[in-house]
């Protein structure tokens, strides 16, 4: 695209009107001095002050940007075995022993941006372009349910040819597709960030949670690291989840690349921007957060030399600081992370992942194995199927979580977030997690995922409430003989 | 408390009262906490988009019931969901649903 064709493409789709009211003085509620110097301010928190902070997280209580920053700075090794521990159990008292899972479908790579750590950034000609027909997010789609998926995130490159339409159509195929007993039930996106106008659009559609990573929260870098396109303009990106709740889209999700800038300002910049949502639609903070990190990608030269990639150590540790710092979000740990990672830092906090996932446009259905770099936005950690994913979450004691409930009966955003804040969640996922696992088990599961999965829902039928039990194993009967789709 | 059906006359014309003359959204949370003061039923409300039930107004439990939760169509474009009707009969339910429908219809085409 050439430059004139560019600005007047960035032109076109900002709409500083959209922004404005939300800004003070032109300024946005990150504010890089006060974050820097809250860091500074906290160093060596006294035990004493991170027990009270911890105390604060078991009561499900948001944290104030000053704690994060203690729990941030904490040195001391066994204080993060503690903190290790207390993020599991607030997980655990939230959402339970349960992890929902997802697939990632990928229908474009198409890109006008220039994101220095992104495969698919305009001037990468390495990477080989590609939009999915309707024809051919349909057989994608085909081929999740055919392995078990019920809940997909669609991934759109930010580009003329991926508008608001294609993105409408997209799901709308994606919606209609089914095989055999299996369907998607719930369609999240990734989109960029659009207009009031195209959210009101999205919002007609049905869509479960849209989400916009901010990649970094820090201005110089985003900057840096973001020279052209429509991704170059900070606060159209940092509000898009704004106007996406001002249009009626009231499950957002954020995230932020960890490895562009130091780790500790990025996971201040969630808080603040889970912060700033509640402020602004009435305590209707993320539905998720997500923490990726930066990962190789093709032709690529930040995403391997950057000098702020987080160490494995450092990523438990930030996971873990996000969970205690919002203990009623979602959180999502991703097969960029290799298994053994995955594996370590679901136990403090994680409450979703993806399985047997491919990011190449058109990967699931043409079904090559190997992972192509010149197909994809980076390099997974982890490429293992569904089956052996839930196999090993269900021998770690997990319920694997095809539940889709909450958002086809209403609740959904304020509603949501009134029970999760209470830690109440749990009430209804376990039972629905049970349920869903079933079908899996039942539809798509190997033999031994089968009899690990078995014993495992025996278990935690137990845990399950008196007053629902029996209503419970009514169900999980009906499952057998063949009703789908039941919940609680 | 639950209060007997037979005063369920007397109970609508309290709802109606509360609720003319404000935002649907308003009357539909003051449908919601009447509902559960007099019967104990939970009811929350909808706009319905595509699979996408999303949440609206009211106040539902915060424990699963034995029953499946229940959904009406309101119209077109609204629901009510609800894990319990308390004590409402039958016909309390269904008059109610048709006071909902109604009140819908009107603040729509108003």
């Amino acid at each position: 695209m050439s430059a004139v064709a560019l600005k007047r493409l960035v032109e076109t789709a900002i709409k500083e009107d959209e922004v404005a009211p939300y800004l003070e003085g032109g300024d946005d509620f990150i504010k890089d001095d006060a974050i820097e110097r809250l860091l500074r301010e906290h160093r060596n928190p006294s035990p004493q002050r991170v027990r009270d902070i911890l105390d604060r997280s078991l009561a499900l209580e948001r944290l104030e940007p000053h704690e994060t920053a203690a729990l941030l700075n904490v040195e001391d090794e066994n204080l993060w075995e503690a903190m290790f521990a207390t993020a599991g159990e607030v997980k655990n008292r939230v959402y339970g022993p349960r992890i929902v899972t997802f697939a990632p479908l990928y229908c474009s790579n198409l890109c006008v941006n220039s994101c220095a750590y992104c495969a698919f950034r305009a001037e990468n000609t390495a990477e080989k372009r590609r939009k999915l027909s309707i024809e051919e997010v349909r057989r994608e789609t085909e081929a999740l349910v055919s392995t078990g998926h019920k809940r997909l995130i669609v991934v759109y490159g930010e580009h003329p040819s991926s508008d608001i339409d294609y993105i409408a159509a997209t799901i709308r195929t994606i919606y209609e597709t089914k095989v055999g007993n299996g369907e998607i039930r719930r369609v999240n996106i990734n989109a960029a960030p659009q207009t009031i106008a195209n959210y009101k659009v999205l919002k007609e559609i049905g869509i479960g949670t849209y989400q916009v990573f901010q990649e970094t929260y820090h201005h110089p870098t985003y900057k840096r690291v973001h020279p052209r396109g429509i991704k170059a303009n900070y606060q159209w990106r940092l509000y898009a989840l704004h106007r996406a709740q001002e249009a009626g889209v009231d499950d957002v999700a954020i995230g932020a690349l960890f490895g562009l800038y130091d780790w500790k300002f990025e996971v201040m910049g969630l808080l603040y921007h889970a912060i700033d949502l509640e402020e602004k639609f009435g305590g209707v903070g993320p539905h998720t957060i997500s923490f990726p990190r930066l990962e190789p990608a093709a032709n690529t030269p930040l995403s391997v030399n950057s000098p702020y990639k987080v160490s494995d150590k450092d990523f438990k540790r930030l996971v873990t600081v996000i969970r205690l710092s919002v203990p009623y979000t979602g959180m999502i740990i991703t097969a960029r992370e290799p298994a053994e990672i995955r594996r370590d830092v679901i136990n403090v906090g994680c409450t979703q992942t993806d399985a047997s996932t491919r990011i190449g446009v058109g990967a699931y259905s043409e079904r090559y194995d190997a992972q192509q770099a010149e197909r994809q936005q980076f390099l997974l950690g982890d490429t293992r199927d569904l089956d052996e994913v839930i196999r090993e979450l269900a021998a770690m004691g997990y319920l694997t979580s095809f539940c889709t409930a909450g958002y086809r009966c209403g609740r959904t955003g304020s509603y949501f977030m009134n029970i999760a804040k209470k830690g109440k969640v749990h009430h209804f996922c376990i039972p629905n997690a049970i349920l869903t696992f079933k079908e899996y088990l039942l539809d798509y599961a190997s033999e031994e995922t089968r009899e690990v999965g078995e014993k495992l829902i025996e278990r935690r039928i137990e845990n399950v409430p008196d007053n629902i039990r029996s209503a419970l194993k009514e169900r999980l009967e009906a499952i057998e003989h063949g009703a789908r789709d039941l919940r609680f | 408390m639950a209060r007997e059906t037979s005063g369920f006359d007397g109970w609508l014309r309290t709802v109606e009262f509360v609720t003319r003359e404000v935002p649907l959204v308003s009357a539909l949370d003051a449908v919601s906490r009447l509902a559960r003061e007099a019967f104990g039923a939970h009811l929350w409300f909808v706009e319905i988009l595509g699979r996408r039930w999303s949440y609206v107004a009211g106040e539902g439990g915060a424990e699963p019931d034995r029953a499946p939760v229940a959904r009406i169509l309101l119209d077109g474009r609204f629901g009510l969901v609800s894990d319990t009707w308390g004590t409402a009969s039958d016909e309390d339910r269904a008059r109610l649903v048709a006071f909902l429908r109604n009140l819908v219809r009107a603040r729509e085409s108003s």
